[in-house]
């Protein structure tokens, strides 16, 4: 086992070393204070974006709309637009229905041709 | 990570700003064109939907907006549908259905947003082109739940 005095340090090594770790300390702090402007911008631009939704939001109460305001007239047009769609889904679904039972009859004939 | 989540969340905020009445909003403007919306907030206001073979107050309550736009002229027609179906193109609604009854069509369209959520669109010309209607319904309603109703 060699002594401590053999070993050698080279020449410069401390300032090497130190000048190392400043730079490399120097590299740090610059990311830091990249990814802190970062974050800021990105969270004002988030801030931005809510205030002008809510901003747009209030603006379309303003557009050509016949505001519901009374209970009657809500439930009149929501009767209306449920009357609609399902009378609309239902009229397809009862024609698809038949087409399927069409079908099978088909089916069967064809069949029976066979045998 | 705390950082991140704020700022999604508000994100999130905005974005849901935008989503209420998107139609009457987009096409509502359209001269010749009557708009009508009730919010959520009304629907959870009505009363007891107690109309003769109807099943309406369940559904109401499953329902966050209803829009509906009319069209009066058929300038107004012409617009109003092609804004629609411009409007449905290009934010991938999918086509569920189309019934024509005589000159009279009907076409059904719906978006699943997630689970939870979706929305469904009635477009629905006379045959005259005179008139075409724009319903509108929106939240955690299912076709079951719409075809129920009568």
């Amino acid at each position: 086992m060699k002594n401590e005095q053999d070993i050698r340090i080279p020449e410069g090594l401390n300032q090497r070393l130190s000048s190392l770790i400043d730079e490399l300390d120097a590299q740090e702090r610059k990311r830091k204070s990249i990814r802190l402007r970062w974050w800021s911008t990105v969270s004002v631009a988030a801030c931005v974006a809510l205030a002008i939704g809510i901003g747009v939001h209030t603006h379309s109460q303003d557009k050509k709309l016949i505001e519901v305001n009374s209970v009657e007239e809500a439930q009149i047009q929501t009767e209306r637009a449920l009357m609609a769609f399902s009378q609309a889904l239902n009229k397809g679904l009862k024609q698809i229905e038949k087409a399927d039972e069409t079908t099978v009859r088909v089916n069967e004939s064809f069949q029976n041709c066979i045998k | 990570m705390k950082r991140f989540q704020i700022l999604l969340f508000a994100f999130i905020l905005s974005a849901s700003a935008f989503a209420q009445k998107e139609f009457i909003d987009k096409l509502g403007n359209i001269d010749g064109v009557t708009s009508v919306y009730v919010s959520k907030t009304m629907l959870k206001l009505l009363p007891q939907l107690d109309v003769k073979e109807l099943n309406l107050k369940k559904i109401s309550q499953k329902m966050d907006g209803v829009e509906i736009l009319t069209a009066e002229n058929q300038n107004a027609a012409k617009k109003l549908k092609s804004g629609a179906l411009s409007y449905l193109q290009k934010n991938k609604y999918e086509q569920l259905m189309e019934v024509k009854d005589g000159k009279d069509n009907t076409i059904i369209y719906m978006k699943q947003k997630n689970k939870d959520y979706s929305s469904f669109v009635l477009l629905s010309a006379d045959g005259n082109h005179t008139g075409f209607t724009l319903i509108a319904l929106s939240g955690s309603l299912t076709l079951e739940d719409i075809q129920s109703i009568r």
